[in-house]
């Protein structure tokens, strides 16, 4: 596939942990990622997978303490990561890699104008005055399509959908090679959803920006990604090109996540559903994260680890399934 | 609500203090109590160019003592035939100024001690937040009462004493504010874009803490009022001749039997005061604060 110059983002056994008064939280355990340039990878999971703080880890946002953020390599843009000083890695941020947050309602500050808040994000990098940087901000404002006659007002005349909007133009301003946007749909209906879309898709193909897009829409990831990893427990237990999970998932997981979903030409009476709850990450289980809820399990599951199983060139699938030690078992299509 | 502004044919700016200058307005007692603050100050503020202080305010008139209201003297005159109006109006000047200052700095300070505790947590917010505990186990009045005396009770010594027992106070307040405000998501966002701390604390941070925190700093200068008029009265505040509504209190206290308006007249002064002060207070609260409402 790609050597390593192509790539803009390298992250080799990421792991998250936090120290709290209760125990040891494995929030991300062993996470890797790459990317290309004008790639978009999408970091699928279940709430409390450990997406976001993969996310956070990646700009070295997670509060430290009670966290602790470690890993073999974190390489972006030719440049290690683990070896910034926090005044360099503020250089990085906003800068070359933006983040979009959750929630559009909350991720603006109310006490100042739009403008004002991306003109503030493109001066944290650039040496420019105020009012340029105002013309910047109203110039961004109208590439995700927000009137420049709305520049002036404050994030409580918005809808979500326009505050989403602001959201993706203060990420933007800096024209970051990498933006990591975290459920950048969730908190908005379906229309404004496809809006949302819409827009990062044509900004994605406009500025050839890299994209890591964390969803738990798979419908979403089927419309603007290139790549996916289906992460589960802190761990990626999938991972391959749209194709490759789309038509062939491997994971027990991953097929469980497909036959969740309602297809339009079968006719059933019930979805199925996948048993269980997301593991407690301060105690996870034994062996393979996933086999309490695993159909497929046998009792080799809770003593062994899964490695991550190249199944095809650049599909990975972390089950014990293919390295031959559950006998007679085939990951049935979607169920 | 954003339902209703999103189709409102015009467009204002609308910044939180614009509008919440816009819910002050309609709200009828905040509004009483800013007009009567506003009378209180310029009448005391615009003294000077209508008294003098020499002939009017200290200037003993012993034909005059202890008079009921005439026209000459509205409110009559105290134990040594000096203008009680005139004195109220001037020692107004003295305890509103002594108490703005008081406010601002212990405000200033306490914000920054505040901000500084949120912002850094940990041993640095312990540290601080052990020693406020402290100051603030003692009753402010008796701390007060130290400082002024240990110090000369000039003007400033006094500002600087009411400060010190005013700031814990308005440090806690910032910290817990700003201990909410910065869970919040635009934080991390602000964050994430490259921001150093500095900007976050006082561009993104203490804006959004500081609009509850106004109507109790307002509500303050009425307590800032009360503690220079209580330390006057005792005598360790404002001193002789300079006129001072508690020192006014103090000095018609041997005559409140026969001459009641001695007392009551600095009285009525400093109630309406603390009144219009509170309303304004209330009024910014729920001004600032539409949720808290009800």
């Amino acid at each position: 596939m790609e050597n390593d110059r192509d790539k803009l983002l390298d992250v080799q056994d990421l792991t998250v942990r936090f120290y709290t008064d209760d125990g040891v939280v494995h929030a991300v355990n062993g996470v890797s990622l790459s990317l290309a340039e004008g790639e978009t990878l999408g970091l699928v999971g279940e709430t409390g997978a450990g997406k976001t703080t993969t996310a956070l880890a990646i700009l070295g946002l997670v509060p430290s303490p009670p966290g602790k953020t470690e890993s073999s390599a974190t390489i972006f843009d030719r440049q290690d990561l683990r070896l910034l000083k926090e005044s360099e890695y503020r250089k990085v941020r906003g800068n070359k890699i933006s983040m979009i947050f959750q929630d559009p309602m909350t991720s603006l500050n109310p006490t100042m104008t739009v403008t004002e808040q991306i003109a503030e994000a493109i001066r944290n990098h650039r040496n420019i005055t105020r009012q340029e940087a105002k013309v910047e901000a109203v110039k961004m404002l109208e590439t995700v399509r927000i009137p420049a006659d709305r520049a002036f007002e404050y994030p409580h005349q918005f809808s979500g959908g326009m505050k989403q909007r602001v959201v993706i133009a203060i990420a933007l301003a800096c024209n970051p090679k990498l933006l990591i946007a975290d459920e950048p749909t969730t908190a908005l209906d379906v229309t404004i959803q496809a809006q949302v879309l819409e827009l990062m898709k044509e900004l994605k193909n406009k500025l050839n920006t890299a994209i890591v897009m964390i969803t738990h829409d798979l419908g979403i990831v089927s419309e603007i990604c290139d790549k996916v990893a289906i992460m589960y427990a802190g761990e990626i237990v999938e991972s391959g090109s749209l194709e490759q999970i789309y038509d062939n998932p491997r994971h027990p997981y991953t097929n469980g996540l497909f036959g969740s979903l309602p297809d339009i030409e079968k006719d059933v009476e019930f979805l199925s559903s996948i048993e269980g709850m997301m593991p407690d990450p301060a105690d996870l289980p034994v062996g393979c994260k996933f086999h309490p809820r695993c159909k497929y399990a046998r009792p080799v599951c809770s003593e062994q680890i899964p490695n991550n199983n190249e199944i095809e060139p650049g599909h990975f699938a972390r089950c014990l399934i293919y390295e031959g030690k559950l006998p007679g078992q085939e990951v049935k299509k979607y169920v | 609500m954003g339902q209703t502004e999103a189709v409102r044919p015009h467009r204002k700016k609308r910044s939180l203090w614009t509008d919440a200058w816009t819910r002050m307005r309609r709200n009828r007692s905040a509004v009483i109590g800013m007009a009567m603050f506003a009378i209180i100050l310029l009448a005391c503020f615009l003294s000077p160019f209508y008294l003098n202080y020499e002939t009017n305010v200290i200037q003993p008139d012993l034909e005059a003592i202890r008079q009921l209201p005439t026209e000459r003297h509205v409110l009559g005159t105290d134990e040594l035939g000096r203008d009680i109006l005139n004195r109220i109006i001037w020692g107004g000047r003295t305890s509103i100024s002594i108490a703005l200052a008081a406010t601002v700095f212990s405000s200033v300070l306490g914000i920054i001690i505040g901000a500084v505790a949120a912002y850094y947590g940990n041993v640095i917010d312990s540290v601080i937040m052990r020693v406020a505990d402290v100051f603030m186990a003692i009753p402010s009045m008796l701390l007060m009462i130290t400082l002024v005396s240990v110090m000369q009770p000039t003007a400033s010594n006094l500002v600087i004493a009411m400060s010190v027992s005013g700031i814990p106070g308005i440090a806690r307040i910032v910290r817990g504010q700003m201990l909410s405000v910065m869970r919040n998501e635009y934080i991390d966002a602000v964050k994430g874009m490259g921001a150093g701390s500095l900007r976050i604390v006082v561009q993104h941070a203490l804006p959004n803490a500081l609009s509850p925190l106004i109507s109790q700093i307002v509500s303050s200068v009425a307590g800032e009022i009360m503690a220079i008029s209580g330390l006057s009265f005792i005598g360790i505040g404002i001193q002789a001749p300079a006129p001072e509504w508690g020192a006014m209190l103090a000095a018609g206290r041997n005559y409140i039997r026969d001459q009641p308006y001695l007392t009551t007249f600095p009285g009525i002064a400093i109630v309406l005061t603390v009144v219009s002060l509170t309303l304004l207070g209330d009024g910014l609260r729920d001004a600032l604060d539409p949720r808290m409402k009800r």
